[in-house]
């Protein structure tokens, strides 16, 4: 166990370097010219040339990484080009916000998709089941701005029960109505994949063997269903729990939430690039991490997987 | 064994339809009108001491430090805190681009002696007693300027020093030969003197952005990299707190020098809201002046709101919309071809397109900058002309070519228009749209994009800021902003003519007249001025638009 722990995070490291690699590429294949972000649109083509001087854009690209991954390994992200604020600073700065309302956004998703999977997979085709197949049909359609934004014209303003954005009037009242948007969508997904997941499981003879010993239905349901039917649900969390981490851009722009999505987003348009590289490789540390933890938690969950 | 319904699609459908009615429910509660209390006529109109206004934007800046910050949201911020010799008078329309004093005690001119009879040497009288904020809390003199100047200068990524490449002496100071610029004196405590190389007439205008604001050397030197988002200066307001992507507070000046001002006791920026909801927090009165204007689709409705029209502020600003046609690239390099194309937009229609947020614009000049000509249509609108005189310039069938624009709105549906506009006189244009920065880097490059969209805005409210960028020889290069990159020698020469006129009127004329002559050769199709709406609440006392500062906080008060 010890070993494969060893092994994965060394793995990871690879992905980073690689996530790195591609990103650096990425963002000098894109025809435009980050020292005129910060020179503004009106300077002349002399003080253009000095700014990408200054900021080391004269150099050739391989020398550029080389300097970048140089700077990584003794812990320094570099200097944003817009603000010149330390790249990690600007990252930890904004996280909390975005953590928050991830959380929020998780709790959600599961509170509100797991009850709604089960009730649709143990009562198949019943009223329950048909409602929340068009509930959730129309969740996972409709686009997360215009469900954030109906979500807070009706909630914050209409009837102000939650602060119209920012989560400056206490932290928990602000993320409700972010962390439902992402987590009403969310739960939408995973009512359907737990529905189904648990309706392949439904047929299975050890169910109907369990039934026929005369098992109360709950403990067939929890001790026998369930413990099968997770294993998907938990896959889909390591990845959402990433994603969402790494900034849920439309979500924080609804609600004016001071997150790294967008932070993220603002240095993509400015072509920040260390800003842009240091918010990716932080999204991506996160992404292999929690897929990581869910690798591990799969030991607990599941007695039959281990690793050497 | 899972039971099957006996009535399965029914109820589907009963299902569907009652979620549609609460859909339906819910979307009627958007569309109707807001709760409104009737507003009581404001009682005084005279200012009052106290109270926090309340500012929202979007993004938050990027810098605070006067030498180095371009974006809007810096410079409104930077308003507040720091001062230069001179200032814009506080007044909306034309009158606010007259030139007051601000830190100096006149504005120099020919005939107090601040000008130098052959225009090369501007003399500066300071006011004396002015004390930069706590807690550096000591007067300025002119040494604070030099130093200010010469940092600005000397400041690797400062974008503005070609402004002032004119002082005799910045020369050999960038390239490092001198370790001061002669031409910036403090020849004694209260008086700065600037000597140029030669005469130029819009010096003042550029010493009065806020690239040359006096700032304390030793706050400077004891916050280095920080300095940006530490700013002190000597203006009405002083820095409190800057929460990144949250807020920036300012607090009201113990020290100010000007006597009764400011007003307010704080201003409370409040960042990363989106216009539609900042104006959800302005209806609710969390925000007081929405500070990246409302939203277009809003507008209508609260222009007839009688509860918010009278809160609703507009102004034309002075920047402008074009369609650039690289002279480099065929056909474009042929002036009846653009001549031609100069007949073909509807600019009428990207106005409503863009819900009467614009000005149709006919000319190169928009509407208050000096040289705008009142009234005057250079060329228009007639599709058939068009045609006819690309017929005459040998294309009767039109030709095929690519139109370029970014996609920040609304650019991407006006130039969608632009390009029907020009199938409609046979131009088979194609229509591309990149981002922002990526469009910017291209437009500089020779020999890339045919043609396309192009904006600017001012530095300030002189024609030489239109015709210098835009229209000369050294902007018709590589990263220059010379889209079209054309020049002709002709058009040197009437600026050099102009650049050397004291007669301000008879400069004007000049600039007037090398209209008319970029006209005639078309370089641009010039299409629209963008008008900026925004509101306040009606607790927002004295509020107005600035036409070169916009919003003017340090002018106003709370109800």
């Amino acid at each position: 166990m010890g070993k494969y722990v060893v092994r994965r995070l060394l793995w990871m490291l690879v992905v980073l370097f690689f996530v790195s690699l591609i990103t650096f590429a990425l963002a000098f294949a894109v025809p435009g010219d980050p020292a005129k972000s910060v020179a503004g649109t009106h300077a002349t083509p002399e003080v253009l040339e000095r700014i990408r001087s200054e900021l080391g854009l004269d150099l050739p690209i391989w020398k550029q990484y080389g300097l970048y991954l140089w700077h990584l390994m003794h812990g320094n992200m570099g200097y944003s080009y817009e603000t010149q604020l330390p790249v990690a600073t600007a990252i930890l700065q904004r996280f909390p916000a975005t953590l928050t309302v991830a959380m929020f956004g998780v709790f959600f998703e599961l509170l509100i998709g797991i009850p709604i999977g089960m009730t649709s997979a143990l009562k198949q085709y019943g009223i329950r089941d048909r409602t929340f197949t068009v509930l959730s049909l129309l969740f996972l359609s409709m686009p997360a701005f215009f469900l954030g934004m109906i979500l807070m014209y009706l909630f914050a303003f209409k009837w102000p029960i939650f602060p119209l954005g920012s989560l400056d009037q206490g932290v928990i009242y602000g993320a409700i109505l972010p962390g439902l948007t992402i987590g009403l969508t969310g739960a939408a997904w995973y009512s359907r994949l737990l529905r189904s997941s648990m309706l392949d499981i439904l047929g299975a003879d050890y169910v109907k063997a369990a039934r026929a010993k005369g098992l109360p239905e709950r403990t067939v349901v929890w001790r026998h269903i369930m413990r099968n039917a997770w294993s998907p649900i938990v896959t889909l969390l390591g990845m959402d729990i990433g994603w969402f981490l790494g900034g849920v851009l439309v979500v924080e722009y609804v609600f004016g939430i001071p997150g790294i999505g967008q932070q993220a987003f603002q240095a993509i348009q400015t072509l920040d690039l260390p800003l842009i590289m240091g918010t990716v490789l932080f999204a991506a540390l996160l992404v292999t991490l929690s897929n990581f933890v869910v690798d591990l938690a799969y030991t607990w969950l599941d007695p039959r997987v281990k690793y050497s | 064994m899972t039971r099957r319904s006996h009535k399965p699609a029914a109820v589907t459908a009963a299902v569907v339809l009652g979620l549609a009615l609460l859909l339906a429910l819910g979307l009627a509660a958007c569309g109707g009108g807001t709760t409104t209390e009737s507003s009581s006529p404001s009682s005084s109109d005279s200012p009052t001491q106290g109270g926090t206004l309340t500012l929202s934007y979007l993004t938050e800046p990027s810098s605070l430090d006067p030498a180095v910050a371009w974006n809007v949201i810096d410079w409104q911020i930077e308003h507040d805190i720091y001062q230069g010799l001179l200032q814009y008078a506080h007044e909306p329309g034309a009158a606010g681009t007259e030139l007051i004093p601000c830190l100096a005690t006149e504005v120099p001119s020919a005939e107090n002696g601040g000008i130098s009879a052959d225009g090369t040497v501007y003399t500066f009288k300071l006011r004396e007693g002015v004390n930069f904020q706590p807690p550096v809390s000591r007067e300025v003199t002119a040494a604070d300027f030099k130093y200010s100047f010469e940092r600005m200068m000397k400041e690797p990524r400062a974008p503005a020093t070609s402004f002032y490449m004119g002082v005799v002496g910045a020369d050999e100071f960038m390239k490092g030969k001198a370790d001061e610029i002669g031409g910036f004196k403090a020849v004694d405590d209260y008086t700065v003197e600037i000597t140029l190389k030669s005469a130029d007439p819009s010096f003042l205008n550029a010493v009065t952005m806020d690239f040359c604001d006096v700032v304390p050397k030793e706050w400077v030197e004891k916050w280095g990299k920080q300095f940006n988002r530490n700013p002190l200066g000597t203006g009405p307001f002083v820095f409190q707190e800057w929460t990144p992507g949250r807020e920036i507070v300012l607090t009201r000046n113990p020290d100010y020098w000007e006597q009764g001002k400011p007003y307010l006791d704080t201003i409370d920026y409040q960042l990363s809201f989106n216009p539609s909801t900042a104006l959800l927090k302005l209806e609710r009165g969390e925000v007081d002046v929405l500070g990246d204007g409302v939203p277009v689709a809003d507008i209508p409705r609260v222009q007839a709101d009688p509860t918010w029209k009278k809160q609703v502020f507009s102004q034309p600003l002075v920047a402008i919309s074009y369609m650039f046609m690289n002279v480099e690239m065929k056909p474009f390099d042929d002036v009846k071809v653009r001549q031609a194309l100069s007949w073909a937009i509807n600019r009428d229609k990207l106005v409503k397109l863009q819900a009467g947020q614009a000005m149709s614009l006919w000319q190169f000049y928009p509407k208050g900058m000096p040289g705008y000509e009142e009234g005057k249509v250079y060329y228009g609108y007639d599709p058939e002309k068009a045609k006819q005189l690309l017929a005459d310039a040998g294309y009767p069938d039109g030709f095929k070519t690519m139109l370029y624009t970014d996609n920040v709105d609304p650019n991407p549906k006006l130039w969608q228009s632009v390009q029907a506009d020009l199938a409609a006189v046979g131009v088979d244009a194609g229509l591309k749209t990149m981002s922002n920065n990526t469009y910017y880097t291209q437009q500089g490059t020779p020999n890339t994009l045919t043609a396309g969209s192009f904006g600017w805005w001012m530095d300030f409210p002189d024609p030489s800021d239109w015709i210098a960028p835009l229209f000369s020889k050294s902007s018709a290069v590589e990263g220059g902003m010379n889209s079209s990159f054309w020049w002709s020698p002709q058009l040197e020469a009437m600026f050099a003519e102009a650049q050397a006129m004291t007669d301000p009127a008879a400069r004007i004329g000049k600039f007037t007249d090398m209209q008319a002559y970029i006209s005639e050769q078309a370089p641009y199709v010039p299409c629209y001025q963008p008008i900026q709406t925004t509101m306040c609440t009606e607790t927002t006392g004295g509020f107005y638009l600035h036409p070169v500062y916009q919003i003017d906080p340090t002018q106003y008060w709370k109800k």
